[in-house]
């Protein structure tokens, strides 16, 4: 662990943003693992699909991550922190940002914040007519006439 | 791993991304975030993409099987009926009002003070709206729920204005009503023996007798009889049949051999004896309805009680217990289900550790665990109705004349609508 927590790598965005992270942080994300383990690491490893913003978020993230890391399976306690950190995290972006960390998190494959992600766009779809979701999402209808009809009678439920 | 899709506009990066581009199986991350089956539903309806990865719930499908009928046992009859696997929910409006029309008029409530708060339930069967007349539903798509109460005109409630939860499910004769008078059905209960092959072996109670079908051999077949009472209710749980009968008695049935043997407490109660199951399939209990006081000269309805048991299943017995967690019991209409509190709000009438007997008649109250009664000589070791939140039930099959001076059971809509004082 030594030598992780000393050794750093600089990650930098396709707008020409550097981060230095701790080699810790940066295997959070499985695809900078990969690259760390072939040796391929040596100067600033390029991310090619991810801007400046999104990876500074995702670094947040995954520092947070690494720095409060339940102890073990049965840290209860660590873990309800962690999440109540999570759904605080997720509080401060639109719709737009989620979409491109939903993007990010699966590119760089951490599966803690696709899974995170995904939950806030589940979250916000419950409780919305589908009119609203299409609002919210940008979302077209691309139902025919025929077709909306035949959604009409699917959503029409009956106490029997 | 999936391909993030290509900025349409690469200059300007605050315009809202397109969702219906976001790659199939990252959409599909989300749909297993959605536990609520109707939330499902609702993404189903946004847009194709969205309804091709979004799989229709299956809770919400109702597998249904073609059995040989049972109208003339012993004689064999080629005609057919139908027994259906039926979801079943408790709808909160979240609208007191919403449901005003439904509880108004004709019924026995009438003339109660109309500023008295209260929070409506509804509980049974969902089902697709069969009536070809879907114009009543506004505008934008979004799901709706007919309550057709007899006698009233039927009332639309959108799914947003309701708070939903899972009861579980309950199999169903079709056209056959368990609790009109003039049948001889009085339920049905169902276990699959084998998944692969999808054989299946169904338990019916005919009033006097059980019947038992497989899937083998499709053909109605006496049980061995363990009691020389009537059946009254017949439950499915964990891969054995449990029935309680008239007498207090309660046996258990082994699904291959049809035998039944007593599983009774080892203190029975005499009383009617309720069995319901809880969650998808986790627990089986045992509600005793009695009299603390048998021998008192005259019957005290306002003072009977209730004793819980849980069923150990590894030692095959009813293990007394004084706290049900965050369920709360619904019995005596239809079928007796729980269903977990935790996510009712407070102060809406229901609460989670408490029961409520809808069978008792139009009015009742919850029954809670160690209600000081005011009477010393009262066990506080018992389950005793808490007189706080009145429970008006509204029995949605009402009792008419049937013509030959005989009151028959009116069993169009087994829904059962709870009125909450607060």
């Amino acid at each position: 662990m030594a030598s992780s927590s000393t050794n750093k790598f600089v990650l930098k965005s396709n707008d020409d943003v550097s981060f230095e992270v701790t080699e810790a942080v940066a295997r959070e994300f499985q695809v900078i693992a990969h690259i760390i383990d072939d040796d391929c690491a040596k100067k600033a490893i390029p991310l090619s699909n991810v801007t400046g913003e999104i990876l500074s978020k995702m670094i947040e993230y995954g520092k947070k991550h690494i720095e409060e890391a339940p102890v073990d399976e049965e840290d209860e306690e660590g873990k309800k922190k962690l999440q109540i950190w999570d759904e605080e995290f997720m509080k401060q972006f639109n719709m737009e940002i989620v979409f491109q960390l939903i993007l990010a998190s699966n590119y760089l494959n951490n599966k803690g914040l696709l899974d995170l992600t995904c939950c806030t766009v589940a979250d916000h779809i419950k409780d919305m007519t589908p009119d609203e979701v299409r609002t919210l999402f940008n979302v077209k209808n691309d139902y025919t006439t025929e077709e909306e009809e035949e959604i009409r009678k699917e959503n029409s439920w009956a106490f029997e | 791993m999936a391909e993030p899709v290509k900025k349409k506009k690469t200059s300007s990066s605050s315009l809202m991304p397109d969702w219906s581009l976001l790659p199939e199986e990252l959409l599909h991350i989300v749909s297993t975030h959605m536990e609520d089956c109707f939330d499902v539903v609702h993404a189903r309806s946004v847009c194709s993409s969205w309804r091709s990865t979004f799989p229709f719930p299956p809770s919400l499908l109702r597998p249904s099987y073609s059995l040989p009928t049972f109208a003339e046992f012993p004689s064999v009859s080629k005609d057919l009926c139908t027994l259906e696997k039926i979801t079943l929910f408790l709808f909160r409006a979240k609208i007191p009002s919403v449901a005003a029309d439904v509880l108004t008029s004709q019924y026995f409530w009438d003339g109660m003070a109309a500023d008295v708060s209260t929070s409506e339930y509804f509980l049974g069967g969902i089902g697709p709206d069969k009536s070809e007349d879907h114009t009543e539903l506004s505008s934008p798509i979004q799901c709706s729920v007919k309550v057709n109460v007899p006698r009233t005109d039927s009332t639309l409630m959108n799914m947003h204005d309701c708070q939903i939860l899972p009861l579980g499910h309950q199999y169903r004769m079709i056209g056959w009503y368990p609790e009109s008078w003039s049948t001889e059905y009085r339920g049905v209960a169902f276990l699959p023996l084998n998944k692969e092959k999808g054989e299946f072996v169904v338990l019916l109670n005919y009033y006097k007798v059980l019947l038992a079908l497989r899937s083998a051999d499709m053909r109605w077949m006496r049980v061995k009889e363990t009691s020389e009472a009537c059946c009254a209710e017949l439950t499915a749980f964990k891969g054995r049949f449990y029935a309680s009968f008239l007498n207090g008695d309660i046996s258990v049935y082994d699904p291959y051999t049809l035998i039944g043997t007593p599983l009774m407490p080892s203190q029975p109660l005499r009383g009617w004896k309720y069995l319901v199951r809880s969650g998808d399939d986790d627990e089986l209990f045992l509600v005793e309805h009695f009299d603390p006081y048998p021998e008192a000269d005259v019957i005290d309805l306002t003072n009977q009680a209730c004793r819980v048991s849980r069923l150990d299943e590894e030692a095959d017995k009813w293990v007394e217990v004084s706290d049900l967690g965050d369920r709360v019991f619904f019995l005596g209409h239809y079928d007796n289900v729980s269903c977990s509190a935790k996510e009712l709000p407070s102060g809406c009438g229901v609460s989670g550790n408490s029961i409520v007997l809808t069978s008792m008649g139009p009015v009742a109250y919850a029954y809670k665990h160690g209600v000081h009664t005011g009477e010393e000589e009262d066990d506080l070791n018992c389950w005793r109705s808490l007189r706080e939140n009145c429970v008006n039930c509204l029995m949605t099959s009402p009792m008419v004349a049937d013509g030959e001076n005989r009151m028959k059971q009116l069993s169009t809509s087994p829904v059962m609508v709870l009125r909450v004082e607060l």
